[in-house]
Order: C-alpha cells, then sequence, then structure tokens
C-alpha cells in the first residue's frame, strides 16, 4: 500500500494540534478543516493548508459528511484522521471516504458499527467470553420471574426503567424482600415519567472503578493491548482524571482483564486504535461497558508511560504496516492526565465563554500540555470548553500526584472560570492518594472540592488594592481587547 | 478610593485609603492594612507578563488587569473583581453608601457618626447650582462613617456617608 500523502484532520482544538505534530513528524503533509468561529485557532495555523468548512456551530460543520469529504476533494488528502468525537464513530463517513479511495485513520465500518451499538456489542462480546454486567432485560414483567432471575443476578440490583434516563425510575435493591416493593415503587416512577413502566435489572456494582485497555490491532491480525487507564474520578460520566498504572491493582486481575479486552477486540477482527472499558466492582469483579473505537482523549497518559506515539501507531496501521511491536510493551513510572475546562464549578460547571486574557503552564520536562487555545483565544459556546489537557509523569504514583498539583497551582487562565481549583481539591484528597475512589467520589463530595482557601473579603480587599496601585501611571499592564 | 464590585452576592464596596482597605458586604465590614499582606511590588516592564507581588508569607500573587476587570492568581487559586456599573439610585435605594447625586459642594454635614436616623430626616446638605439639596436618609439608620467635611467639593457618585441600616422591628 502506498504511504499516506496528506492527511485531512476532520477535528479541532488540541487533538487537532496533537495529530497535526506527529503527522509533521513523519513527513505527512496536513489539512486543517475549520468552521467560522475557528479560523484564527491554533490548529489552523499548525497544519501545512487549511480549508473553511464554514458554519459555526458543529452541525454546519465538522458533523457534516459532505463538506468534509469536499474539503478532502480539493485539497487532494489521501487519508483523514477523525481525532476524537464528531466524526470519528460515523460509520457512514468512513464508507464514503472508502468509495472515494480516501483512507479513514480508524477501524474498519463493520467493527465501528458493532461496538457503536452499546446492547448489540455487549450480546456480541459475551459470545466470546468476556464478562458483561448481568442482568434481566427480558419481555415478561411478571414479579415471579423477577424473583427468579434477581436470584441468579445476585443481590444487590439495580432496577431500572427501561425506557429510563436521569435517575428516574431507578431502585437499588439489596435483598429478596425489598425486590417486590422496590420493583412496584420503580414501575410506578418509570410510568408517571416515561408512560412506559417496563422495567429491567442489573447487578449493582458498590463502589465502581472505571478501568479501560488501550488496543491496538493491524491488518495481518495481530492485536494486542497496551496497558491499562483507570479513569475512576467523573463527573456524570464525564472522565476529570486519567491515570496509568490503575492504583491498586493486582497482575492477576490486569491480566484478565487485558485478556478479555483483547478477546472483545478479536471479536470484531478489531484494527487501529481502540479502548475497552470495564467497569470494576469492590471485590475484583469486572464486566464489559462499551468498546471506543477510536483514539481517547486520554491516550497521552499511556504515551507517556510506554514512550509510543499512538497517533503514528495508528498511520503505519492505516497504511497497511504491522504493529511496530507484537508484544506489549513494558511500562515505565506513572502518568496522570486532568482535563481543564472553561467552566465554573460553582455554577453547577456550567460552560464559561469568553476571552482568554491570559493563559500559562508551567515548563517541566516531566509535563506535557495538549492545548487548541493560546492567550487571545475565545472560548465560544459552540463546541467543548476544554482549554487544555495537562499530563504528569512521575517515577511512582505519589511522585505523579505531587507533581500534578503543582503544576496545576502554577497554571494561570484569566478569562473565562475554570475547574483548575477544583482538579487541585480533588487531586490532593487523602481517597486519591490512597486510591480508593469510585466513579461516585466526585458527586459524593462536591461541597468540600470547591471550597476556596482565600476568603471572598480578602480577594475584594487585594481587587481594590491593586485596581488603585497603578491607575495613573501604568503604561506596561497590556489591554488584550 | 472607592470601588464598588460586582459579586455573586451582591454589589461589595471596597474603599482604598493609602494602604488601608475597607470591605463592606452586605451588612459586615472587614479592614485590611496592604503592609500586613504584601511585602514587595514587582514593577515590570514587559508587556506581556503578568505583574507580580511577593507577599509577606513568601508566596507570589500574579494580577492582571483588563479594562473594568482585575484576575488574580495566588497560591494556586484564581479570583476576578469586576467593576460595577456605576448606579443611580436615589430614593429606595438600599445600600449603606450615600453617593453624591450631583458634582457640588457639602454646605452642611447634619448628622455624626453614631447617631440614629428615621428615614427621610436630613443627612447633609450639598449646594449644586446655587441650589441647595438635602441628601435624606433612605432608610432607618445609624451612621457609620462620614467620608467629606463641610466645605469639601465632591464628584458625582462619590461615597458622601456610610450608613448602618436599623431593622424597623429593633427600633
Amino acid at each position: 500500500m502506498k504511504p499516506i500523502q496528506k492527511i485531512l484532520i476532520a477535528n479541532r482544538g488540541e487533538i487537532a494540534v496533537r495529530v497535526i505534530r506527529t503527522a509533521k513528524k513523519m513527513g505527512i503533509k496536513t489539512v486543517a478543516v475549520y468552521s467560522d468561529p475557528d479560523a484564527h485557532s491554533l490548529f489552523v495555523q499548525s497544519a501545512d493548508e487549511a480549508f473553511s468548512l464554514g458554519g459555526t456551530d458543529a452541525r454546519s460543520s465538522y458533523l457534516d459528511v459532505e463538506k468534509v469529504i469536499q474539503a478532502c476533494l480539493e485539497t487532494g488528502a489521501d487519508a483523514v484522521h477523525p481525532g476524537y468525537g464528531f466524526l470519528s464513530e460515523n460509520t457512514d463517513f468512513a464508507k464514503k471516504l472508502e468509495k472515494h479511495g480516501i483512507r479513514f485513520i480508524g477501524p474498519k465500518p463493520h467493527a465501528i458499527e458493532a461496538m457503536g451499538d452499546k446492547i448489540g456489542s455487549r450480546m456480541l462480546v459475551a459470545k466470546s467470553g468476556v464478562p458483561v454486567v448481568p442482568g434481566y432485560e427480558g419481555a415478561s414483567q411478571e414479579m415471579s420471574v423477577f424473583k427468579k432471575e434477581a436470584e441468579k443476578i445476585g443481590y444487590p440490583i439495580m432496577a431500572k426503567a427501561s425506557a429510563g434516563g436521569g435517575g428516574k425510575g431507578m431502585r437499588r435493591i439489596d435483598t429478596p424482600e425489598e425486590l417486590e416493593p422496590g420493583i412496584l415503587s420503580a414501575k410506578r416512577e418509570a410510568l408517571s415519567a416515561f408512560g412506559d413502566d417496563r422495567i429491567l435489572l442489573e447487578k449493582y456494582i458498590i463502589n465502581p472503578r472505571h478501568v479501560e485497555f488501550q488496543i491496538f490491532g493491524d491488518t495481518k491480525g495481530n492485536i494486542i493491548h497496551l496497558h491499562e487507564r483507570d479513569c475512576s474520578l467523573q463527573r456524570r460520566h464525564q472522565k476529570v482524571v486519567e491515570e496509568t498504572p490503575a492504583p491498586n491493582y493486582n497482575s492477576e486481575l490486569k491480566s484478565k482483564m487485558s485478556d478479555a479486552a483483547v478477546m472483545a477486540a478479536k471479536a470484531v477482527q478489531y484494527e487501529g486504535a481502540g479502548t475497552v472499558e470495564f467497569i470494576l466492582g469492590g471485590s475484583g469483579e469486572f464486566y464489559f461497558l462499551e468498546m471506543n473505537t477510536r483514539l481517547q482523549v486520554e491516550h497521552p497518559v499511556t504515551e507517556m508511560t510506554t514512550g509510543l506515539d499512538l497517533v503514528e501507531w495508528q498511520i503505519r496501521v492505516c497504511q497497511g504496516e504491522s504493529l511496530p511491536q507484537i508484544k506489549t510493551p513494558p511500562q515505565k513510572g506513572h502518568a496522570m492526565e486532568v482535563r481543564i475546562y472553561a467552566e465554573d464549578p460553582k455554577e453547577g460547571f456550567l460552560p464559561s465563554t469568553g476571552r482568554i486574557h491570559h493563559l500559562s503552564f508551567p515548563t517541566r520536562d516531566y509535563l506535557r500540555i495538549d492545548s487548541g487555545v493560546v492567550s487571545g483565544s475565545e472560548i465560544t459556546m459552540f463546541y467543548d470548553p476544554m482549554i487544555a489537557k495537562l499530563i504528569v509523569w512521575g517515577e511512582d504514583r505519589i511522585t505523579a500526584i505531587n507533581r500534578l498539583i503543582e503544576c496545576l497551582s502554577e497554571t494561570i487562565v484569566f478569562g473565562p472560570k475554570t475547574n483548575l481549583q477544583f482538579l487541585q481539591r480533588l487531586v490532593s484528597t487523602k481517597e486519591f492518594a490512597e486510591g480508593n475512589v469510585s466513579t461516585h467520589f466526585i458527586a459524593d463530595n462536591e461541597p468540600e472540592l470547591l471550597s476556596d482557601k482565600t476568603k471572598e473579603e480578602l480577594k475584594l480587599a487585594l481587587a481594590g488594592a491593586f485596581f488603585t496601585s497603578k491607575e495613573p501611571n501604568n503604561p506596561w499592564v497590556k489591554e488584550t481587547t | 478610593m472607592d470601588y464598588l464590585f460586582e459579586t455573586k452576592n451582591g454589589l461589595v464596596s471596597v474603599y482604598v485609603s493609602g494602604s488601608s482597605v475597607r470591605v463592606r458586604m452586605g451588612t459586615n465590614s472587614n479592614s485590611f492594612q496592604l503592609e500586613d499582606l504584601i511585602k514587595m511590588e514587582h514593577r515590570s516592564l514587559d508587556t506581556n507578563s503578568l505583574q507580580s507581588v511577593t507577599m509577606k508569607d513568601g508566596s507570589v500573587l500574579k494580577y492582571l488587569k483588563v479594562r473594568n476587570e482585575i484576575f488574580f492568581h495566588w497560591k494556586g487559586e484564581i479570583w476576578s473583581g469586576k467593576l460595577a456599573e456605576r448606579s443611580y439610585e436615589g430614593a429606595g435605594q438600599t445600600s449603606p453608601e450615600i453617593k453624591s447625586p450631583m458634582p457640588g459642594k457639602v454646605v452642611q454635614i447634619s448628622t455624626e457618626v453614631g447617631k440614629e436616623h428615621k428615614q427621610g430626616e436630613t443627612l447633609l446638605i450639598l449646594e449644586a447650582m446655587k441650589m441647595e439639596n438635602a441628601v435624606k436618609a433612605p432608610y432607618p439608620c445609624r451612621v457609620e462613617e462620614i467620608r467629606k467635611l463641610q466645605g469639601d467639593l465632591v464628584q458625582q457618585d462619590e461615597v458622601l456617608i456610610i450608613l448602618h441600616r436599623i431593622d424597623s422591628e429593633k427600633t
């Protein structure tokens, strides 16, 4: 297969910048596509060529399959890197590119399709022997059937509205005695919330952790894992902190889970980068959640501990090369990533938009910053308000934590509100240091994680003091309008 | 200098006089002495870098002023103070500051610190455009602070007097 000459990055922000970096290193030309609000963004400037998609919101730009394909044809790109989000798991897009003879840097459409279906993918991997969360989703709503199924699943269980969402119609049931009243009550709530009282049962996992495996496959049928990532610190199912290796994670469990992850990938003859996500219970039981058929936001922690460039691997595999290594390489040290968002933690984490008057990070050889914005950039309401990913490496976990705290405290974002202080509090907790957090940790500890050290009165006193101090003679303060 | 900052809990007045700063939030008042906090200011001529200040405890505080807003980074925390739009509230006002409704001259001060007033009683008289204007108590109050002397010239919106509201059931 002919090597790739020119990659179009069908994405924006930090991931576009990151893909361009590797392509340049490999001597491959790059094309950025952009919407109107992104016209002056860092990723547009970083690419060799830039193509305007027009439009403002994602739907009229980055999600518009026809526009992106048109951009490929006009710029002569022979491959597309989709990044994450947007069109990265869109089979229609992948198929259309194939028809035009343009390579999609990602798995084959059939694999995307099979893994894109949450229920279908669980059934598929279960056939290969990968454990999935035990449950009952049958047609019969007879109490006797529920009783029998609940025994099979084992308590505690969760009764959920089939039509559900948002926590409505959900009941945790710990004992057989609670089953009937619990189901009846969930049914009543489901009926009034969704007009549908069907209930399904699922095993309830106490203190669940989120542990995922980086998977890589090539066109020759080799599939390996590149270790795990623990992403248990989440807020409303959004990952907040990611790390590798997972804390308190013995090698026996790791070997069982990595085997299952590779098995899941083999079930769809997976090619390229993918991630198999698991939920891990307190007593070491684990279940397949889903497989993401793309590069993950948190891939840098894997790179920091293995020394690999996963984007380079993606490109090589896409060119038909074998995996550069067909055995899992060893990991060195510990890496952690946090996602810095323009959001106001004190206002329910609402996105905070506006101009970034000043953005600066500390410089350390163990620190990696993946960012798509600079001082003067604008955070708009059109896209994800991520400012940067901050990734640190340490010889061991506690060193990595201390470095992370230090780097976060030295990071400055003036303009939109950010989660910087919240992240510092979070990674400074005793529970996190002990590796003792579940996916519920943030929700259970929000008030403490949102507290300030500096008193409001002092903040305002300083604001007044420094507004005054140089008022008449401050030619050196730059107006960043 | 007098500043009015917008905060989540409403407007907060900050009065800076020399090295002392008084912050009023609602009915609470806090005073700070800047020399207790700040060790040294570094004047940077580099337009791209932030202004920085070494604090008494050795920590470094950095700040940036952008129009009517000032941003701070100190000990890993970031905050900003945004100056409020000028408010021209007259009768029915609830804030503790009594401001000059117009440029003029204070011709008479009819009260003293600690004195209590009913709503509508005259606090001072301001002369503007050759006319005398009585500035009256907008609510039952006790005088906390008088910022001006008889004969002072004042600009519009300068704080003249600071009041402490007295709840009617207590009087």
